[in-house]
């Protein structure tokens, strides 16, 4: 591949002095021709001096529109040492020139400052000419200007495994979510059975054995009184009768029954009067009211 | 003590029940929509227990207060509560007299003598620490010392208020005075729309002094009071239940966590710093015995307990200081926690 050229430059020093402090300019080049419009041209300059002088940045060339075609887009430069000290100037340019035939274009040269204390040095770059071509005929071919369009890049399928997969996760985690909440909320299908605290009475009151023992007698109004109180959610006293049977409508119909219960208990528990209790409300007769009670307790549910 | 010479002296309870409800129906009369609060005062009366009125400014505190003294009879002393109010200021009266000379008098509490009735300290959290020491041995043993004797108030009855809307220059009740009042009863201005238009517009509300002259004076004798107080906690009887039912109340008041009690934002380890005192207890089921006895029974039930639990109990109960503020509200959560939790039989 065609590559590089030297060009020794001559310097055009102000200063006599200075002029022997600048020992060597190179010009490291690209090919000289074949550029299109938006190509990339970098130069590369490598300039030695005299050990001591430190190239000034002021003079070196800003990046940004040069000419109305050329803009400069970066400017770097490298200490390589040695002695003399060789310092590489890279400068990558971009040629926005649209061309309708081939044309002989020059980027313009520019001079570089070295300074030591006091003295000063100047290291001319000279300019740098290149061809530029164009990019198509002058006189389209082809009638439709639609016809110079390149057909569309077909989609690439986009890989979905990753979202798919995330997809499945996270749903089968809100569906467990969901399990876990319907169980702690007792939806369906995690419904647990209604306590039936009348039907449990019932059931425990018609087991216990009949001895006829006051004991006995105070578990069966104890179970009666646990079983209200679980229906109610709290502790009724016979005070409270009226606002459970207003919460309980469906239980209003043994109200009368209620009363006596609370009668009874009252009795038994709080004036130690056993046989009064009994004759107020029989063993027998609590049983059937825990029954009667169960039974409301199933139409109501 | 014998028995006979107590089954002679033994009043007559369903009289005096019926003269109970009439001090209530009086009383009735010129405080309106106050009915809980007239309840309560009349079983203090009959327990013969001291009694602090929370509530509101103008919420006929006073007024409720003076028309029990009226109708109840017996000499009646009152005294204002101020921040330069000093214990020597109840005992004596200390003035120039006409002559020149200083003369020392007996000040409110001793200048009714010994038959003083009801003893009535208005506005008393406004009063100083040092006061309220001498109230705490005249409420517990109802007597004192002044002029170099001792005086004894056998019929005394201690009735307090105090606003709960001012903190300023305002002294706390100590624990040890709060815990002596037998009741701390809340007043509130009635919610009722039609006494609320009555007591706006009838002029007869609006003279408190013309309406307590209007009280019907000694519907119940003063000096029979105490006897009566003994007999009704006599007469009204306590079965084991009942007492094991007042035991665990006080347990679950002390450590509600043991019963499982639980109250929304609150650290349950934390909340009681004492829960009641054996005094606080006993007057506890003095007032229910008082509230049965009301109702027409012999028989101490939970219901009594539960009815006069909060008026007896709420301020005996005392809370961590972070919780103090919310007090009324987490003291009668509380305390409706632990009646529907503790089972009654």
């Amino acid at each position: 591949m065609w590559r590089m050229a030297f060009i020794w430059l001559c310097l055009a020093v102000s200063c006599p002095l200075a002029e022997a402090q600048i020992v060597s300019v190179q010009r490291e080049e690209p090919r000289p021709f074949g550029y299109f419009v938006g190509d990339l041209i970098t130069l590369e300059v490598f300039v030695a001096v005299d050990s001591g002088y430190l190239i000034d940045p002021a003079s070196l060339p800003k990046a940004g529109p040069v000419a109305y075609w050329l803009d400069l887009r970066s400017v770097s430069v490298d200490d390589l040492g040695g002695n003399p000290r060789q310092w590489r100037l890279r400068l990558a340019y971009q040629n926005f020139y649209v061309a309708l035939d081939v044309r002989r274009m020059t980027i313009p040269g520019f001079d570089l400052i070295f300074k030591s204390g006091e003295n000063s040095a100047k290291a001319s770059v000279a300019p740098w000419s290149f061809s530029v071509s164009p990019l198509r005929e002058i006189l389209p071919t082809a009638n439709d200007p639609v016809d110079f369009l390149r057909a569309d890049i077909a989609p690439a399928p986009v890989s979905l495994g990753a979202s798919r997969r995330a997809l499945l996760i996270l749903s089968s985690v809100s569906a467990l979510m969901l399990g876990l909440v319907a169980f702690d909320r007792s939806w369906p299908p995690f419904r647990r059975p209604q306590a039936r605290p009348f039907a449990l009475a019932a059931r425990r009151l018609g087991r216990m054995r009949r001895d006829g023992s006051t004991d006995q007698f105070r578990a069966a109004l104890r179970t009666m009184h646990q079983s209200i109180d679980v229906a109610a959610g709290r502790r009724v006293l016979a005070e409270d009768l009226e606002s459970f049977l207003a919460e309980h409508p469906d239980y209003r119909a043994e109200a009368e029954s209620f009363t006596r219960f609370y009668r009874a208990s009252h009795r038994i528990f709080f004036a130690s009067d056993e046989t009064g209790a009994e004759r107020l409300l029989p063993p027998t007769e609590l049983v059937s009211f825990s029954q009667r009670l169960a039974k409301l307790e199933r139409a109501a549910a | 003590m014998t028995a006979a010479p107590q089954q002679e002296s033994v009043p007559d309870l369903v009289a005096w029940r019926k003269a109970a409800h009439a001090l209530q129906a009086e009383i009735g009369t010129v405080v309106l929509g106050q009915k809980r609060a007239i309840k309560f005062l009349t079983i203090a009366v009959f327990a013969r227990g001291h009694v602090l009125l929370e509530g509101d400014v103008g919420t006929g505190k006073t007024t409720l207060l003076r028309a029990f003294a009226r109708a109840i009879g017996g000499a009646f002393e009152r005294v204002e509560g101020t921040i330069d109010l000093m214990p020597g200021d109840l005992l004596y009266h200390t003035y120039l007299a006409a002559d020149g000379r200083p003369r020392v008098e007996p000040g409110p509490v001793l200048r009714g003598g010994e038959e003083l009735s009801i003893f009535f300290f208005n506005e008393i959290n406004r009063a100083r620490p040092q006061v309220h020491a001498l109230l705490l041995r005249l409420m517990a043993e109802r007597s004192l010392s002044a002029f170099d004797r001792d005086y004894h108030f056998p019929f005394l009855q201690v009735f307090a208020d105090r606003n709960r809307v001012e903190r300023e220059e305002t002294f706390e009740l100590p624990a040890a005075a709060r815990d002596r009042f037998f009741m701390e009863i809340g007043i509130e201005a009635p919610a009722d729309r039609e006494t609320r238009r009555r007591l706006i517009f009838e002029t007869r509300f609006h003279d408190a002094d013309a309406l307590v002259g209007s009280v019907r004076p000694d519907v119940v004798d003063y000096r029979a009071l105490d006897e009566v107080a003994r007999a009704i906690q006599e007469h009204v009887r306590a079965s084991p239940v009942i007492e094991d039912y007042v035991v665990s109340l006080w347990q679950a008041i002390g450590d509600p966590l043991s019963f499982g009690i639980e109250l929304a934002d609150v650290d349950m380890e934390r909340l009681i710093q004492g829960g009641g005192s054996p005094r606080g207890l006993s007057f506890l089921v003095r007032a229910a015995r008082v509230r049965a006895w009301l109702e027409g029974r012999d028989l101490l039930l939970p219901e009594d307990v539960r009815d006069v639990f909060v008026e007896t109990m709420a301020h005996r109960i005392f809370l961590d200081s972070i919780y103090e503020l919310r007090r009324e509200a987490l003291v009668a959560e509380l305390c409706r926690r632990v009646f529907e939790t503790v089972a009654s039989p």
